[in-house]
Order: structure tokens, then sequence, then C-alpha cells
């Protein structure tokens, strides 16, 4: 006899919050449930969309292509670009520029990572940066674009790229798909929580109208509020603010400069946090991510606003949030997903990824007629290793950078990081190794591009890269610096990309 | 910059893993003296292995015809397993999770078999039909001649200029050394033991059947009896015997300690009737050299390779645990595992987990458990889609 009973009912869901989050999380429960849950979305449209996250990883790619979403369609719709990395400015030191591409640094030779002959040629006295070494860098340094293309050498699929989209036009589209799969809309606010007395899962949420909605499961989206999470547990929330001090941005938008669409985000260090921008088909997103309690609002909207290129065509608004995540984002019959369950800067574009990483968790262990413990375990342990490993990574930007120029700065340089982080940071000062895992966003060519970005030089690199002869190693990377170059001068030009794969949404 | 190089190493022991970590180093490092310190040559596993032996091989640049032509190495795919207390069973290869519109092939198999077995095929003919038929060097793994193995490799050492020596006791030569890579003794060093199930087992072989089935693959039985096993394959037929007073399976906590390595039996002893073991002792090496500190490090690459050893070995335990009938105790990683197949045929993420989630679901699935739920994503799959994909099988 299964959980479900011999004839199970329709499951009813409710969707709480119709962002990013909530329509990613509508759209793909039905795409993978829809015959055995029957689901509901309550969005108020009083309620705004924060949209930070309008930059993402490739692995959104991957969530496209399970939902059968058309990548050219979705870039027109949401005036999309592509990304291949993010520029880093002034996080080392002021001054410096490096890209974290989305793809790896040469290629190993004879089971050795390319890092560490490249350490050793720097040892010897070269000074060819590291990024000479790979296409995705190259590429976006020139404006240049082309799909990677599985079935030849190893340097035609080298790198991978995502892409920098209207977060406004985003939870439209899916809205659209959502409701044409199935997906019953309620417009309104919710006013209260109703919940079981006995087992404390919520029963229904009333709406300001008076309309009851009852539902066997509940799904947050409901963003910083966490309307239903919030009343599942007390002291449900790990707090990160030590480590990621910023808790402000000030975002707005800006007309686009001449010249080519670049396709990489880029992430400048201020003097009292960061500034990200965005570049789209028609516009691009500014916003300044700050400490208040180094800068007030008022003066990181003035700052935002002076340090743009382009035009601002709106005034600044200011997102409020706290870094950190729910100790347990899966409580009862109540699962929060997205900034309901958690927020990281969106210093490396992980917001979505998060949001998008939990949904298919939640697919993958959606209740089977009623919560199982077994599952709703496993999925906060997947869910929190993965906001764990990314805290790490974004913690690094900050620890490992000789920047004291401000409070801000000194503060970050000198605080004590996690004992993860700090293990990882060992053995990469000790010999350039980095802290495996085989699942997790941020892999070793992640961690490579922003130690070494950031100024964080090893002691030492893996002997076995000093085996080679020093004239046969200069001659082997001059070729495949060479190679990288003659194949990206073969691209075409970003926004020639997008017109030749009918990607453009027009102006 | 530390430039210092490893310049001499020593290994220790005389069986398959020592000559396999004297010829890994002496290829990785070619200017060290490597010294094999080895008295008894006798193969301390049986001769099998799983498919990583492969890449192992190509890593020290074995030629795969002569490993072959030189042991008698033959590929398996199939194995019957005879339990005590279970009936008989046959565990297919299934290395890869497969998935039809989003949905596990398992997860639909189970709703076609869901109120009538023979609704659909058996579930050990979808996974034959499942599997990559293109790798022939997959497979279950191979099975070959584990004397004729230690004696090629003794050859290979020898010709690519390792020295050999009379056994000695680690601790007493660590200082004449830069590394000294133990493959046979626990020593003093801390110890994870499982009691209730063997650290191994002693195999007297014999030939094999010789039939290596259609497409150069076979199938291979393995009886277990208590104290006693019989494992069979086209290669050899052993039969194996717990000696009295033998450890139970267990793992060092700290195999990478200063300049000594444990690996191989050194490192962890278990026996999973599959050839694991040997393939991680030989993963073991390749991590070691992958990490290699330079002489004079912090120790923070051992500590790392202690880390991803240390859940290797963790993970591989269980295995044993499983393929053992279940005696044993159930680690809490163990547990998770069973919970979550047993409530709905999942098998949870396991980072660097040795065994493939598809060959647990194979062994689940071949044992003849079923989860008490059908995942909900098979559901949402309509009845013609299914008989269509499964009419095929």
């Amino acid at each position: 006899m299964s959980d479900q009973g011999e004839h199970p009912a329709k499951m009813r869901v409710v969707v709480v919050g119709g962002g990013t989050a909530g329509w990613m999380a509508a759209t793909a429960v039905t795409r993978f449930l829809g015959d055995v849950v029957d689901i509901q979305l309550i969005e108020s449209e009083a309620i705004g969309i924060v949209g930070v996250g309008e930059a993402t990883l490739p692995h959104l790619r991957a969530f496209f292509q399970r939902m059968g979403i058309d990548e050219p369609e979705f870039m027109r719709e949401t005036r999309a670009t592509i990304k291949l990395g993010i520029e880093f400015r002034n996080f080392g030191r002021i001054g410096d520029n490096y890209i974290h591409p989305f793809g790896a640094y040469g290629f190993p030779l004879a089971g050795v990572e390319f890092h560490h002959y490249w350490l050793r040629a720097r040892a010897a006295g070269s000074t060819i940066s590291l990024e000479e070494y790979s296409v995705p860098i190259i590429a976006q340094r020139q404006k240049r674009f082309a799909l990677p293309q599985s079935g030849g050498d190893q340097m035609s699929d080298s790198w991978g790229y995502a892409y920098q989209f209207d977060t406004t036009l985003f939870g439209p589209m899916l809205r659209k798909r959502g409701e044409a799969a199935g997906v019953r809309r309620t417009e309104g606010r919710i006013v209260d929580v109703t919940r079981d007395g006995e087992s404390g899962d919520v029963v229904s949420v009333t709406m300001a109208d008076g309309q009851v909605i009852e539902g066997d499961f509940f799904i947050d989206c409901s963003g910083f509020a966490g309307l239903l999470i919030g009343k599942m547990a007390e002291d449900n929330w790990q707090d990160w603010s030590h480590w990621l001090p910023n808790d402000r941005a000030a975002a707005l938008v800006g007309s686009s400069p001449e010249g080519e669409i670049a396709p990489y985000t880029s992430a400048i260090a201020m003097p009292h946090g960061w500034r990200w921008r965005i570049p789209l088909q028609h516009r691009i997103g500014h916003g300044y991510v700050f400490s208040s309690a180094h800068l007030s609002e008022d003066q990181a909207c003035r700052d935002i606003v002076e340090a743009i290129d382009g035009k601002a065509l709106v005034e600044p608004r200011i997102l409020r949030f706290k870094p950190g995540r729910r100790r347990k984002s899966w409580i009862g019959n109540v699962v929060s997903i997205g900034l309901a369950s958690g927020f990281l800067e969106p210093l490396e574009s992980t917001s979505i990824h998060l949001a998008q990483m939990a949904v298919m968790q939640l697919v993958e262990l959606f209740p089977i007629g009623k919560v199982s413990p077994a599952d709703r375990d496993e999925y906060n342990r997947m869910v929190d290793f993965e906001y764990d490993r990314v805290r790490d990574f974004l913690i690094l930007h900050y620890n490992a950078t000789t920047r004291n120029d401000t409070p801000y700065w000194d503060h970050v340089r000198t605080m004590t990081v996690p004992d993860s982080l700090a293990g990882k940071m060992e053995l990469w000062r000790e010999s350039a190794r980095v802290e495996y895992y085989g699942h997790g966003l941020f892999l070793a060519p992640s961690w490579i591009a922003v130690y070494l970005g950031q100024g964080l030089m090893p002691k030492g690199y893996d002997q076995r890269a000093d085996l080679v002869e020093m004239e046969k190693l200069t001659r082997a990377m001059a070729d495949l610096r060479g190679e990288m170059h003659r194949r990206v001068a073969t691209m075409p030009l970003h926004s020639d990309y997008l017109n030749q794969h009918n990607a453009w949404g027009g102006q | 910059m530390n430039g210092a190089r490893t310049a001499r190493v020593a290994v220790i022991g005389g069986g398959l893993a020592a000559a396999a970590a004297a010829i890994a180093f002496r290829r990785a490092l070619p200017d060290a003296k490597v010294t094999l310190f080895t008295n008894d040559r006798r193969p301390e596993y049986a001769g099998a292995a799983d498919p990583y032996i492969h890449d192992f091989h190509a890593m020290v640049g074995i030629d795969p015809r002569e490993f072959e032509r030189r042991t008698g190495a033959v590929t398996v795919s199939e194995a019957e397993f005879r339990l005590p207390g279970k009936a008989p069973f046959r565990f297919v290869r299934f290395d890869e999770m497969a998935y039809f519109e989003g949905v596990a092939l398992h997860q639909l198999w189970l709703r076609l078999t869901e109120r009538d077995a023979s609704a659909g095929p058996a579930w050990n003919d979808v996974a034959r039909r499942a599997r990559r038929q293109d790798d022939l060097h997959g497979g279950l793994g191979v099975r070959f001649d584990a004397v004729a193995y230690l004696a090629m490799l003794g050859e290979c050492a020898e010709r690519i200029g390792v020295t050999t020596a009379d056994a000695v006791d680690a601790a007493g030569i660590v200082d004449a050394f830069d590394l000294v890579v133990d493959t046979e003794s626990t020593g003093t060093r801390e110890w994870a033991g499982i009691d209730g199930i063997p650290g191994g087992f002693a195999w007297q072989a014999g030939p094999g059947s010789g039939d290596t089935g259609s497409g150069g693959t076979g199938h291979e039985t393995i009886e277990l009896s208590g104290s006693h096993a019989v494992w069979a394959n086209a290669s050899w037929k052993a039969e194996g015997r717990i000696a009295e007073g033998a450890p139970a399976a267990g793992r060092a906590v700290a195999p990478f300690d200063g300049k000594l390595l444990a690996v191989g039996r050194a490192a962890l002893r278990c026996e999973t009737f599959d050839g694991r073991p040997l393939s991680t002792a030989l993963a073991g090496i390749a991590r070691a050299i992958e990490l290699l500190p330079r002489p004079g490090a912090s120790g923070r690459e051992a500590a790392e390779y202690n880390r991803r050893m240390g859940i290797v070995h963790e993970f591989l335990l269980d295995w044993a645990v499983e393929r053992s009938g279940g005696m044993g105790p159930v680690s809490p990683t163990l547990e998770i595992l069973r919970a979550q197949f047993g409530h709905r045929g999942r098998i949870p993420m396991r980072d660097e987990d040795p065994v493939p989630s598809g060959q647990w679901l194979g062994w689940l699935l071949g044992c003849g458990q079923r989860p008490r739920n059908i995942d909900l994503t098979a559901r949402a799959i309509s009845d013609e889609q299914l008989a269509r994909l499964f009419a095929g099988f």
C-alpha cells in the first residue's frame, strides 16, 4: 500500500508569490506533476518584484531545456543578452580587473591542471596573464560570442554561457506558460494564515477580500516577507551578516551607451560595497550593493547615479535584505523558495540559480500523499549545502583583498571567515589546489579565477609541472594562446549573434 | 615559492597495490628514486576490479591489450548472487540513471509493474537494454588472473626503474624517504572498524568457466554462506575463507599522515565482490599523486586527501554492508539511502561515492526490493507514452 492510498486525489498546491521564484516553481511543478496536482498561485500586482537577479548562470539553460522553453523566443521576450562570465573591478586592489569566466583555463596536461603550468611559467619570469588562456575571457574582452560546439576538439566547447535578462519581463513570460499549462492565478494580498492546531501545518490562507484558499501543500515564494515559512518556527534564520555585511541595494535602470553590448556582467567594487552593471538589449541594469553600517541610503543613491555610464532612466530604488538562510527551508507542509528561503547578494548572479535548484529538488522530492520527514530532511540537506558553498565563495571575494582604503574594506579584509572557507584558502595558498566536490555550483575553475584574480598567489604548485622542459612549455603555451585568439577572431560580435539567431527583441 | 621536489619514495608491500603504487609514483615523478620493499609477493585481492582500472592503466601507461593478453581479463556485466536466507537474484549493470521525458526510467518501470509484475518486462531486461552498448571496457568491471597481473606489474616496475629491496617496517624508514607508501599494515594509525562484516577473504583461485558470453561480456556468480564464499566467472573460480581472528572491515581515519601514506589494505579493509577494493586502492594512489605535497609542506594537501578518501571509504563500506546481505551495522549515510529508496525509489546524491547511483539502484531492484511509493513524476506520463516506451524492451 503506498502513502497515496489506492485512489489518490489530486494534491492541492498553493504557491504564494508570483515573482521569478513563484512562477518558476509553479511552471516546473505543473510541467512535471501537472496530472497529479492542482496548482493555484497567489500574487499581488501591488507588490513589486525585487528583480536583482537579472544576470544568471549557465545552469539556467538546463532548466529551460527541461521546461521546453525555446532560447531565441525567451531572449526576444525578455530582451536578453549573452553572458560569458563576470568582470570584477577593484576587488583585490584598486585598479585590478579580472574575469570569472564560464569555462576553464587551458587544458590539463599529463593529469596536471593547466594553472599549475602557468604558475611555473610565472615563477620563471613570464608576465602573460592566465586570462590569455581562456576562450570565454578572450571573447568577452572582444565582445564576441559563438555557441560552443560539441563533437569538435576540446577547445570547441571549452566555454559555457548564460543570459542577462529583464526580470520584469521574465515573470510574465513564465506566467503565460504556467497559465496555459493549467496554473490558476489568484490576484490579491494575503492577510491571514490558518494552521492546524495539532500538526502545525498550514491549512489555508485568507485574502484581503475575505476569500479563503485551502491547500494540502504550500510553496512560499513571498520574498523577504516569508509569509508562511516565517510562521512555521521560531529562530529559523541563520544570519550571515558578520561575513557578508552588505544589507542594502540602490537599484536603477540606465540607458545603453553607444557601442557593442558587453557579453558579461560587471561587478565594480565601491568604497562601501560594489555595484553591478548588467547590459540588456534595450537598457542597462545598475545597482549599488552596500553596507548600511558604512553608508547611508541617500548617499548610496547619489553615488550610483554618479557612477553609471549612460543616463539614469529612473530614480534609484532601495532594496533591504538580510544575508543568510532559513535553518530549515521546508517545515511541515510549507517549503520556502527564493528570497523567502534565503538571500545571498547577487555578486555571482546566484539568486535565480538558487531558486532553480530548490524548485528542481522539490520536484524530485515532492510529497507523495503526505509529507515524509525523510524527503523533507533530504531537501533541507541539499538546499543547505548549496547555500553554504555559495556563501563561502562570496566571502572569498571580500576577504581575498589587500584593500584597506575604507573601514568597510578593512573590515572584510580582516574578518574571520568560516572554517570551511579557511580550509579551502589554506589549501590554495599551499600549492594552488582547489578543494574538490563533485556536486555544487562553483567548481575549480571558478575558484581559480577569484583566487588569482584577486591576487591570492599560492606558495607552490603541483611539482609535476616542473617535469616539462621550460622551452617546450613556453612554446606550447604560446601555441595555445595563439589558437584561442584565432578562434575568437572568427566569432561574430555579440549583437550580430543576437540578430543571426533571431534573439533580438528590438528597441 | 617552495620548489622542493619529492626525490625518494618508498613503497612497502608485496601485493597488487604496492606494485601499482611503485609504477604510478615512478611514472609521475621520473626524477625520483622509487624503492619497492617487498618479500612475499602475493596478490592481496581477488583478480577483480571495477572499470576504473582502465583509467589507472591509461594514467601509468599500461597497454590494455597486454593486460588482457597477460591476465586473461574478461569484462563482466551481470552477477548472480546467492546470499544466506535469500532467493538467488541477478544484478545487471546499470551505471547511469536513465531518463525519459525528464522522468527516471526506473520510476516508469515501477509504475508499469505497480499492480501486476507481468505487465511489463523484468527489471533486469530494462537494465540490459538501457545500458550503454558502446563501452566494452565498462560493465561491472574486469576479472583476471591476479597472480599473472602481479607478475606483469612487477615486470613493468622493473622496466621503468623501480628498485626493489627486502621488506622493512614503514615507521623505521621514514627519515630516509620523502614519502613512504604503506600498502600492508594498519600499523598504529587510528582505525574506524565495522564489526559484523569481514575485512576480506583469503581467496584460492582455480580455472574459470571460460564463458565470456556474447559480445565479450560475461556473467559471474557469488555465493556467500557464513565465513565461506565462492566467486566464479569466466576467468576464475575462487573459494574464499575468512581466517579466524581476521580483522573486521574498516578504514584508516587519516590515511595520509606526514610522510606516511596508507593505501590498499593499510587504508581500507572490506569485500564487495566486484573488485572495488582494488580499484579504490588504485584511485587512492592516483589521488595521492594529484595532491602530492612538496617536501616540507604544511600538511593541508594531506588533510584534503584524507577528507576525500574518507568519504570514498565510508561509502564503499556502505556498499560492502549492503552486498554482504545486510550484515553489519548500518551507517547514517546508508540509512538515508535505504530510507530514500524504500520511500520513493530515489538514490540520494552522494558526492564522491565510488558506486554510481545507477548501480545502487540496479542492486536494490535486482534484489527484488520495491519502494513503497512511485515518484509522482512517473504518474504525469500518459499510459500511451508508457506503453510505447516499454514496447521496445
